[in-house]
């Protein structure tokens, strides 16, 4: 069970049978019947406590009638329906008057007593036609007398599904039992039983919360009532010598109990703990395997009964041979590893420890002697053998949290006293467990308090809240209960205050982080910038980490969901799949962009780089003026950025330093674009502080310059060219370029505007013209154009 | 003296002219009105020798014609966008993904309440990310059915939580960080999961921080997301790097609390992970847990923006499709 911020579900393995009983509660959650939880509060009152003070609650479910005006009928009478096949007429009696429905139900019979729904009552409306219909989504609907076939039926006769009391739809009648009185509400007949869900992922430190005790001593404490906690007189210790563990392994247990007990054939199950057991869906089995699942669910500590014949002789518990055998209550054989601790008899394994028990050792209606078992296993052991052999039952829910060894040994206790109580003869007894002496006395103080809740309560407030919940106390010195395994410091004790007094009733300050000694991560702050600019052109995409791609700088993943199980070591491909969903979905002007991190490892050490990933189906010179565009409002000198192309793909540098890399792709007819740059590159390539410069105070002269050259020119090149022809050249910008057949094959016409300025005084007619005529010549003879005269 | 080239030229200046700005008007003015080199040339054309004329009266015809093409055209559209009637239309623009916008307002709330963005890797040591946040060794977390491990015995943190570590080393205390970015869970993807997604992290250290604060950094965050009349309460929680732990839950918006799909009928939100860090956690850090305290939250950001956007599949935060991404933000 992960317990991270922001998780909200673990995930568990295929569920199996428990170690005893199959039932339903080897779900994640715990189902707590309201009527055994000993309190007067309604179920939704009690959950909203638990639910507050104790652990989240996931539902309030209750099983009773939903439908109204519904009533016990006999019926007493079957026709045919005259111009039906499929429907009957029935006469029903409801102890005073008599009525004739039509009905299509399948199971009836003379005799039977059933619910009949008047005009008036409101069932529940469910499509018996619809394999996919959802009983949770039914909504009420009211009976009216209706004309079935020509006979007036006024009422029907109702499934468990239209009463309400059913989790699936189903095709015959509610039949009640023959001693029902007649024309009563179903809902007087038919008891509800009110269940209240705990969510148990945020209580994995809290076995004591997986039973009836430990919960309804919490909702006790949360109501300022005490339960005085129960005396446990240990049985004296009944040996034969020959038998038993006489050592205790604490790598296997912190506890091992043990009790042979004579005489269960025959017990009858007292009819209580057969009613608790049903009202927990829990199968009835016999009359060991069901105290021992009652004290299970009451106490939360899983026993485990053995037929004496086989657990006699030198029971002991040790660890699995390799490849030891073991066939399970389940059926199932299970191949063990060393790792495993198992319960074995002389000759082989009986257990599965805290897991599931064997098919062979097995308690049945012919055992009349058991040895009955418990230990408090080692949670660690217990987990990775259920995990590894996907067997997850009540018990290993329970040993997986770690079950102290006084909260085992006392639930012995009360269950050897339950086969003694019901006529069945301890004949031998004992108890290992661990004796390590432990110091767990805390000092609690209102100081302490309020330096973690930042409220003021007195000690004798502190001291009631711990006391409600089990504590020992003494002054301003606390011991926690022994069922309490999750209390290792003081924050922990400051927790139980907490729940106690309220969370809602600790005031909301906003406190003062003006000393705060971190700073903003500059990274942060210019990706935000980018990310803003970027995403005033450019549809902004997340991509996955994961890629297909590897070189021997790649991390890869063991355990990948897909088949993409290596880490991406550029965006190029992950961005590039982005735009193509674009074309699939018909959009063929876009943009996109993400800023993500990319990752590499070099003797292990790992890299992380984030990038600005861009991909546009623009036009070259569109996306370039995009791009552009950002860099102007991240104040980067576009000036100084370079293209270095060479067959469609190549670096970007600024001055002579690479920032990234570009390259071209086709997807279907689009042409694509896609840039990467290195996001630190670009943080100190922008220059954020605006620098003041000189410029001259005399005006601008512009010139053009067209010519025809080969359409392979590098127009960046002969842009920087022209420039460097004069000192006297601000700019040079490309305005026109179109080829034509009549400039000859392969060439094109460019034309240029070309800016002069002087620092010192207005450039004439004169000075330009012979810079002019130096370029003209340059060009014709450096790159073999041909200027087009004016 | 007429020229070939010249005359060409023309075009190509007042295209340039053009798109300088300068108005069609002023334009015509320029290249066909009285003054103009065509003008002047179609006035010398009479006292040429008839091979110059036959060469230069076509010339001078067809160089006269793109003109008005190129001057006309554009009278024609700045008639149209003289239309103030006209819809509104948005030129070619982008979109923050709502995601990343989410993320971006919640680190600017925390921030004005004094919260820096610290950033860390994503790709982190175990001990990191689990051992000490005081995950055990053998907690079930660390299977490979729940965190995704690399070769290398690495672990794409599952958690952005995984940043205390760091924090504790780089800052003395009094501080207080804040980090969103991508965390991972070796889980399938269904509505409401992702197997890659995006968390917030809080993390603050001092020696008078305490419940109260965490209560009132949280509720003063979800008011400034989804407004002051939001309602919130705190309940008991446990992760392993805080106690007491909490967990902060919204009065769901829709139903205001009566019940409703969004919030599985319970009308709560369960929104923010909480709670005072760890006295082990302090300790670990060669702090004096008796002196120094820390507040620490986690915040799924998807699950946020969900809220925000008032969505109901969470999937569609990471399919790349223009038709959502064009919706939101
Ligand atoms: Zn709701």
């Amino acid at each position: 069970m992960i317990r991270s911020f922001g998780k909200d579900r673990h995930s568990i393995q295929a569920q199996d049978d428990s170690e005893i009983i199959s039932l339903n509660q080897t779900e994640e959650n715990m189902k707590f019947v309201k009527k055994y939880l000993n309190t007067k509060l309604a179920a939704a009152e009690a959950a909203a406590i638990i639910n507050q003070s104790v652990q989240e609650v996931d539902a309030v479910i209750s099983t009773g009638v939903k439908a109204s005006g519904v009533i016990t009928v006999k019926i007493i009478d079957i026709q045919k329906h005259p111009n039906a096949d499929k429907l009957r007429i029935i006469t029903v009696d409801d102890g005073q008057t008599l009525t004739d429905i039509a009905t299509g139900a399948p199971n009836i019979e003379v005799g039977q007593i059933i619910a009949l729904a008047k005009p008036g009552a409101k069932i529940l409306a469910v499509d018996h036609y619809n394999p996919n219909f959802d009983i949770n989504q039914a909504e009420f609907m009211e009976i009216k007398t209706v004309n079935l076939r020509g006979v007036d039926s006024p009422g029907m006769v109702c499934g468990p599904d239209e009463l309400g009391i059913s989790n699936s739809v189903t095709s015959g009648l509610y039949i009640f039992p023959q001693n029902t009185p007649l024309g009563k509400k179903v809902e007087d007949v038919i008891p509800t039983t009110e269940i209240i869900e705990t969510d148990d992922k945020g209580t994995a430190h809290r076995p004591d919360l997986l039973s009836y005790k430990g919960i309804e001593l919490e909702l006790s404490a949360a109501q300022n009532i005490k339960i005085e906690p129960k005396n446990y007189p240990v049985p004296e210790n009944k040996l034969d010598g020959n038998m038993m563990v006489d050592k205790l392994d604490l790598q296997l247990a912190a506890c091992f109990c043990i009790a042979k007990i004579e005489g269960v054939k025959g017990i009858e199950t007292p009819a209580e703990i057969k009613q608790f057991l049903l009202d927990n869906n829990v199968k009835l089995i016999n009359f060991s395997t069901d105290l021992t699942n009652y004290i299970m669910l009451l106490e939360g500590v899983p026993t485990h009964a053995f037929d004496e014949s086989y657990a006699a002789n030198n029971l002991s518990i040790r660890y699995a041979k390799k490849d030891e055998l073991i066939t399970v209550l389940n059926g199932q054989t299970y191949k063990l590893e060393g790792a495993d601790i198992v319960i074995a008899n002389k000759d082989k394994a009986m257990d599965i420890a805290g897991i599931i028990g064997g098919a062979e050792s097995a308690t049945n209606n012919t055992t009349n002697s058991i040895i009955l078992t418990a230990a408090a296993w080692n949670p660690i052991s217990v987990r990775k053998t259920s995990r590894r052999l996907s067997v997850r039952t009540e018990a290993s829910a329970r040993f997986e949290r770690g079950l102290p060894p006084q909260f085992v040994t006392n639930s012995f206790i009360s269950l050897v006293e339950l086969f003694t109580a019901n006529g069945a003869k301890l004949t031998y007894f004992n108890i290992l467990s661990d004796k390590t002496p432990k110091d767990d006395s805390y000092t609690i103080t209102p100081d302490l308090v309020f330096s973690i809740l930042g409220i003021r309560l007195e000690q004798s407030q502190i001291n009631r809240y711990l006391e409600l919940l089990g504590y020992n106390i003494a002054k301003n010195n606390c011991v926690p209960p022994y069922w309490r395994k999750d209390i290792n410091c003081i924050s922990d004790i400051i927790e139980d205050v907490a729940r106690l007094h309220g969370y809602n009733n600790v005031p909301m300050v906003i406190p003062n982080l003006i000393n705060n000694s971190a700073i903003d991560s500059p990274t942060y702050t210019f990706a935000e910038n980018l990310r803003k600019f970027a995403a005033l052109s450019a549809y902004e995409v997340k991509t996955s980490i994961f890629s297909n791609i590897n070189s021997a700088k790649s991390f890869e993943v063991k355990n990948p969901i897909g088949n993409n199980k290596y880490i991406k070591e550029d965006n190029l491909q992950a961005i590039k799949l982005a735009a193509q969903n674009f074309i699939h979905r018909g959009v063929e002007i876009f943009s996109l962009f993400e800023i993500t991190n990319v990752y590499s490892k070099d003797e292990n050490k790992s890299n992380e780089l984030k990038v600005f990933s861009y991909a546009s189906s623009l036009k070259i010179e569109d996306a370039k003026s995009e791009l552009a565009t950002i860099f102007h409002l991240l104040k980067i000198n576009i000036t100084k950025v370079k293209f270095d192309e060479l067959n469609g793909e190549g670096l970007i540098s600024f001055d002579s330093t690479v920032i990234g890399k570009f390259l071209n792709h086709k997807i279907r007819q689009t042409e694509i674009v896609i840039i990467e740059l290195e996001l630190e590159k670009l943080r100190k390539i922008a220059n954020n502080k605006p620098e003041y410069h000189h410029y001259s105070q005399y005006p601008k002269i512009k010139r053009d310059i067209a010519f025809i050259a080969e359409n392979t020119i590098k127009l960046g090149d002969l842009a920087n060219f022209i420039k460097l022809k004069s000192e006297l050249i601000t700019s040079v910008e490309l305005f026109d370029q179109f080829s034509d057949i009549k400039f000859g094959a392969r060439k094109q016409s460019l034309a240029f505007h070309i800016t002069f300025q002087s620092d010192s005084g207005t450039l004439t007619d004169a000075q330009i013209n012979e810079i002019m005529a130096k370029i003209e010549q340059n060009l014709t003879q450096e790159y073999k154009v041909k200027i087009r005269e004016e | 003296m007429m020229d070939n080239n010249s005359l060409n030229n023309l075009i190509i200046s007042a295209k340039s002219d053009l798109e300088a700005g300068q108005s069609t008007y002023d334009l015509r003015i320029k290249y066909l009105g009285k003054n103009s080199e065509i003008f002047k040339s179609f006035k010398l054309l009479p006292s040429l020798s008839s091979d110059e004329k036959k060469e230069f009266g076509p010339l001078l015809n067809s160089i006269k014609a793109n003109l008005e093409l190129l001057l006309q055209e554009d009278v024609k559209t700045s008639k149209i966008s003289q239309d103030y009637t006209a819809p509104l239309k948005v030129h070619k623009h982008g979109h923050s993904h709502p995601t990343d916008y989410t993320m971006a307002l919640m680190i600017n709330i925390f921030s004005k309440l004094g919260f820096k963005v610290f950033e860390t890797p994503e790709i982190e040591d175990e001990n990191d990310n689990f051992s000490f946040l005081r995950v055990a060794k053998d907690h079930p977390a660390r299977d490979m059915q729940d965190t995704f491990w690399t070769t290398d015995e690495k672990v794409l943190r599952t958690q952005t939580t995984a940043f205390q570590r760091r924090a504790l080393e780089q800052f003395k205390p009094p501080f207080a960080v804040i980090q969103a970015g991508k965390v991972f869970r070796a889980e399938s993807e269904d509505a409401t999961h992702l197997s890659e997604l995006n968390m917030l992290d809080g993390f603050a250290i001092g020696t008078d921080l305490n419940f109260t604060h965490l209560k009132g950094v949280l509720y003063n965050f979800l008011r400034q997301l989804f407004g002051n009349d939001v309602k919130v309460r705190f309940r008991p929680s446990f992760f392993p790097f805080v106690e007491p732990g909490a967990e902060m839950d919204m009065m769901c918006l829709k139903c205001k609390g009566s019940g409703c799909k969004a919030c599985g009928n319970s009308g709560w939100l369960e929104i923010i992970g909480c709670g005072i860090t760890h006295p082990e956690i302090i300790e670990s850090a060669g702090l004096d847990p008796n002196i120094y305290h820390g507040i620490a939250f986690g915040i799924g950001v998807e699950r946020i923006a969900m809220r925000m956007f008032e969505m109901d599949d969470i999937r569609e935060l990471v399919k790349n499709n223009p038709e959502f991404l064009e919706q939101l933000t």
